[in-house]
């Protein structure tokens, strides 16, 4: 073959600037994958030394604000409130069946009170807590060395299509008696006036009594806990007109928080409505 | 046995498993070198340093923002000052290695840093404050406070010399092969490095050695708040708590002035191909764990069963070197894997996360060395090739397991663990002390991870009859992450590092400078989001110097 210059040049020009070109790509990164969600900062996860002992302290349930904790939610669900007892007298909880992998996943987590188009209403609070599970409604809290104390509820918008909601209460209720141990029991009773509940103007009073029932062993799909209490809540509301009662259990443990519910179905005042409820109108459960 | 015997005896066994004595950045050193220094009525053996750095550096951040998508949360480097983006750095550490003979047949060896890596400057005389507020200007001295604040012991051991074989017991470095897995950090340029609780025997076997030993890694708090008096004897603690290791060692190994005897044309068993291996074996297990304890040390947890969780930790790790020397070319690698499963991988007691944790890192570095001149000692050719596995989560492993869930693409750290959706660590990092830059691995990164290198590098030795061990050094590294949706910018380039050195020796003084750019490419930038112009990361550049005065 015979050397032509141009031609050999014009290749090591080619070559030249395609390794030049190819360094340059080197040099630059890539995108994030168009499916990652958005960014999230993680949050420092909250200092917090637990000792195992079935006793809740303040500082063993910390709160941080933006750290995020997944829940699979079932809805009417079987559920064995009072759990069953080992050979070694232990109460175990075995919330691992079903199996809760095709069931939603709310992703929750404490926000600032500062922003919030509620924050005036509860200049006391520090930070809120969300109530439901799409979080579509918050409640501010008080947390201190003796306790958690709801001080009413909030829409987390300000416009919500479903309706606004925006609870004031005229005394805290307490939701959790710190420190948390078996025995430990609250009862707050809280009025709202000029209450909007989903948009729709009323009053009602709510009586509330929190209790820890039990401790024992809780099995997730994903973790076994020991030494968990079990919080029993009983809320009896009396609107105005109407009245309604909600049972819920609330598996609580030390620096992880709340690690599962069952929540009861509404029922009037009227009715009875046992603390053993068979069938969950909802079911919460921790999963990484 | 014959002195001579025990003293080779000595020098392959501590070879084995660990190492005392300074020694290049890699191969294996001369650990029985205090031995023949001695005179025959020495009882004390003098070694350490005084070692003083200062380092400059310029964009070693990269540029890289912090806190938005793609970036991170964590920052590579501390933001520097003005247009170039300098930090500087000052530090000071007094190290002495005196080793006590008692007779021909024992040494207890202690290794002390006093003012260990202390900053310059850290402490002008009236500070700190305390309940007010002061200026520094002007402040005409700077000490530390006490001793109590700025000594370490790092080396505590006894040996002797028995008729069959050699007895160690103590607080002691480890080393093996080239360092990639267990690194004494001996050099004058090193920091930290690995030290053992460990009881040690070793004995020759047919012109090898083999060796065994037992470390307790983590002995966990007192079991209980016995009613005697504290100090009388060991202290009670639970068996299960303790992570404790089994190793074995088959090694036959020459000191390097022996490599230089067998394979240089001007001794007389001059010209010999010396080839070297060594394998270790090692288990490690720890069947309960108390992780309160690990927070604050407190012994009361010991006293306490809820404080305990069942950990079931089991790992295996085989390491292998070889080299091959003549009197021009010596070919040394290594290559080191480890597998493992944590039962219950849980860092607070009373949760017991029901996914094992488990794990595959491997890493391996294959190293030649060549002096191509008649004048031997003029130049010195080096390539090198060295890998360490990788693992699919984002970003590099953390360099202690804090975490394990959180990382997200674009972090250039993060667990490699996501609760029970990831449960392997596959990540392996080549121990930090084995140094193959400047600015990339050394100082950024803390060690070769995730990633493959080529190394080439060259030692000049230019004036050797008129100041010997004045050397220059130059050295080029590419690094290439394994895999690259895992590197921090999402591209598998990592960078390019030029660096050179000049190190000027003076009796027991010694001066080395350093300095290195490194042309990072997109697998250290920031990932852009969307539609987002990509960004390449900045060049970085760094100069150390150290000066060193040899005791």
């Amino acid at each position: 073959m015979r050397c032509d210059p141009v031609a050999l040049g014009r290749l090591l020009a080619g070559v030249v600037l395609a390794g030049a070109a190819a360094s340059w790509s080197a040099c630059l990164p890539t995108p994030l994958p168009d499916d990652d969600e958005a960014y999230v900062p993680p949050a420092p996860a909250p200092a917090c030394h637990g000792d195992n002992d079935g006793t809740i302290t303040a500082a063993e349930l910390p709160v941080v604000t933006g750290v995020v904790a997944r829940y699979r939610i079932g809805a009417d669900v079987a559920v064995d409130v009072d759990g069953s007892v080992d050979d070694e007298g232990v109460v175990v909880w075995d919330l691992s069946r079903p199996d809760p992998q095709g069931e939603p996943v709310a992703s929750l987590a404490a926000e600032p009170m500062a922003g919030q188009w509620f924050a005036d209403l509860f200049p006391q609070a520090g930070l809120a807590a969300p109530l439901s599970a799409d979080s579509a409604q918050l409640g501010p809290l008080v947390i201190d060395d003796d306790g958690w104390r709801l001080l009413g509820a909030a829409s987390s918008n300000a416009n919500p299509a479903e309706g606004l909601t925006r609870v004031v209460y005229d005394q805290p209720t307490t939701l959790y008696p710190l420190p948390l141990s078996e025995g430990a029991t609250a009862r707050s009773t809280s009025r709202a006036d000029d209450a909007l509940l989903l948009g729709v103007p009323t009053s009602f009073v709510d009586e509330t009594t929190v209790t820890v029932v039990r401790r024992g062993r809780v099995i997730l799909p994903d973790l076994v806990l020991y030494n968990t209490l079990q919080v029993t809540v009983r809320l009896r509301r009396t609107l105005v007109a109407g009245d309604v009662q909600q049972v819920s259990h609330h598996f609580v443990h030390e620096c992880l928080g709340e690690v599962a519910r069952f929540v009861s179905p509404a029922a009037p005042l009227s009715q009875p409505l046992d603390d053993d409820f068979a069938v969950a109108q909802e079911v919460w459960r921790l999963s990484l | 046995m014959s002195s001579h015997g025990r003293a080779l005896l000595v020098m392959v066994f501590t070879a084995a498993l660990s190492s005392s004595t300074a020694m290049g950045r890699t191969g294996m050193g001369d650990p029985v070198q205090p031995w023949r220094d001695k005179e025959p009525d020495e009882w004390l053996v003098l070694d350490g340093h005084l070692r003083l750095r200062s380092a400059l550096t310029s964009h070693l951040d990269l540029d890289r923002p912090v806190g938005v998508a793609g970036a991170g949360s964590t920052a590579l480097w501390a933001a520097g000052q003005g247009a170039l983006d300098l930090t500087y750095g000052h530090d000071l550490r007094l190290r002495l290695a005196p080793s006590f003979f008692i007779g021909d047949l024992a040494r207890v060896v202690v290794e002390v840093d006093l003012l260990d890596n202390v900053a310059l400057g850290a402490r002008p005389r009236f500070t700190p404050f305390r309940d007010t507020t002061g200026l520094v200007a002007a402040a005409p001295f700077a000490a530390q406070p006490s001793l109590g604040d700025v000594a370490t012991l790092r080396t505590a051991y006894g040996e002797v010399l028995l008729p069959i074989g050699v007895l160690s017991a103590g607080r002691m470095p480890s080393h093996f092969g080239m360092g990639l897995a267990a690194n004494d950090g001996a050099d004058v340029d090193d920091d930290l490095g690995d030290r053992a609780d460990r009881v040690a025997f070793a004995m020759p076997v047919l012109g090898h050695v083999v060796a065994a030993a037992f470390d307790l890694g983590a002995s966990g708090p007192r079991a209980s708040g016995a009613a005697r008096a504290a100090g009388l004897g060991p202290a009670p603690r639970l068996p299960s708590v303790a992570e404790q290791s089994l190793s074995l060692a088959l090694l036959r190994f020459h000191a390097p002035w022996e490599l230089d005897m067998l394979t240089h044309a001007r001794t007389p068993e001059g010209g010999r191909t010396v080839v070297d291996y060594g394998v270790a074996l090692s288990v490690e297990w720890q069947d309960d764990d108390v992780p309160g304890y690990w927070v604050a040390f407190d012994d009361a947890l010991g006293a306490d069963p809820a404080a305990v969780v069942r950990r079931g930790y089991r790992a295996g790790l085989a390491d292998g070197w070889l080299r091959v020397a003549t009197r021009r070319l010596r070919l040394e690698a290594e290559l080191v894997g480890a597998a493992f499963t944590i039962d219950n991988a849980s860092p607070l007691a009373g949760v017991t996360l029901r996914t094992p944790v488990t794990g595959l890192p491997w890493g391996g570095v294959v190293t030649v060395q060549g002096r191509p001149l008649q004048d031997e000692d003029l130049l010195l050719l080096h390539g090198e090739l060295g890998v360490a596995s990788s693992d699919p989560a984002p970003g590099l492993p953390l360099p202690s397991p804090q975490a394990l869930s959180t990382a997200q693409p674009g972090d250039v750290f993060g667990s490699q663990l996501d609760g029970p959706r990831d449960t392997r660590q596959d990540a392996f990092r080549l121990h930090p002390l084995h140094r193959i830059d400047l600015i990339l691995w050394r100082t950024l990164l803390g060690g070769v991870s995730e990633a493959a290198y080529a190394r080439a590098h060259a030692v000049v030795a230019p004036a050797q009859d008129t100041f010997r061990g004045l050397r220059l050094e130059g050295n080029v590294v590419y690094s290439h992450a394994l895999d690259a949706a895992s590197a921090p910018g999402g591209a598998s380039p990592l960078g390019v590092e030029l660096d050179g050195a000049v190190v000027v020796p003076y009796d027991a003084f010694s001066l080395r400078l350093d300095a290195g750019w490194l042309l990072p490419l997109g697998g250290l930038g920031a990932r852009p989001v969307g539609t987002q112009t990509p960004v390449a990361p900045t060049p970085a550049t760094m100069i150390l110097v150290r000066l060193a005065y040899a005791l």
